[in-house]
């Protein structure tokens, strides 16, 4: 009971930086990102986590509008997102529609690399990183195990079903304060 | 062949390469959405640098932050001068970081490991 009360209290001094709800159109990204940055400039004092902030927002902005997937049966908006301070750091939520088939490897690769430790992850991460190879759109791969990298593997994920065919990815990532 | 410059903006670095003295630059931010974009036209003019390069190759990095697929062109970029430093050629790749900024830092250090050129990772 204490332990909720505590959590419902770290909850409540949660402070929203930015949130949005709506298309995820690469104007709204830039957007998102240009406000977030002005805003982390003038509360962050702390270049480390001010920076390692930036890096994670912007791979997780641009991993959205390279692989949305549309969802015309969905009722919930496309795209969610959220920038909070926290009590321990930074938190940064996204939303957004994924194919029912692409869950299963989505899921294999993120708790792939939470499994890693840092020297695996380096390892991963350089492997990827020198091997020439670009995705389908243009994407160099390397945006999911960056996060994990940045993060120490503090996030947690839920995909809730639409359907058939669609679920929702919720992604919850923190970056804590040195 | 021209000199290379592209004045950087919110999302594009500023882009410096001198095929007579030999110093190229990119600073600024790199996050374009399409990096092939940006990263194409370079890849081309470090071909005909190639074909006769100045005595001295210094390539000068200090970027405020960039995306993972800039990153992954930046190593293309890198890998061109390998052949160049391998038969005798000096080259040398600065990499500027902050101070504080660890996770620039450790980009460098990424460069470094997987990189047969030698690359500086100096504090600014």
């Amino acid at each position: 009971m204490a332990e909720i009360a505590e959590q419902q209290v770290k909850v409540k001094m949660d402070k929203v930086i930015f949130s949005y709800k709506g298309n995820p159109a690469s104007e709204m990204i830039d957007f998102i990102f240009e406000m977030c940055v002005i805003k982390l400039d003038l509360i962050e004092d702390n270049l480390t986590i001010r920076k390692r902030v930036i890096y994670v927002l912007l791979e997780l902005l641009q991993n959205i509008l390279k692989h949305q997937e549309v969802c015309p049966t969905c009722y919930e908006l496309p795209f969610k997102f959220y920038l909070k301070k926290t009590s321990e750091g930074y938190r940064i939520l996204t939303e957004n529609h994924v194919l029912q088939k692409n869950v299963k490897q989505l899921k294999k690769t993120i708790d792939g690399y939470v499994a890693m430790d840092t020297s695996d992850l380096n390892k991963n991460y350089r492997k990827i990183l020198s091997n020439g190879n670009f995705n389908m759109n243009g994407g160099a791969g390397l945006g999911l195990i960056d996060i994990v990298r940045k993060t120490s593997g503090n996030l947690s994920y839920e995909f809730i079903p639409e359907g058939k065919e669609s679920s929702l990815f919720v992604l919850n990532v923190n970056i804590l304060a040195q | 062949m021209k000199n290379f410059t592209l004045v950087g903006n919110q999302k594009l670095p500023t882009i410096y390469l001198n095929f007579q003295t030999g110093e190229m630059e990119f600073s600024g931010k790199s996050i374009p959405e399409n990096a092939e974009f940006l990263f194409q036209p370079v890849l081309e003019w470090m071909d005909e640098y190639l074909k006769s390069p100045s005595e001295i190759t210094i390539f000068v990095i200090k970027l405020e932050y960039f995306n993972t697929s800039s990153s992954k062109y930046l190593v293309e970029v890198f890998r061109k001068f390998e052949n160049l430093f391998k038969s005798g050629g000096k080259v040398s790749i600065q990499w500027y970081y902050e101070q504080e900024d660890e996770d620039m830092q450790e980009s460098g250090e990424d460069f470094r490991d997987i990189l047969k050129v030698p690359v500086e990772l100096i504090v600014y």
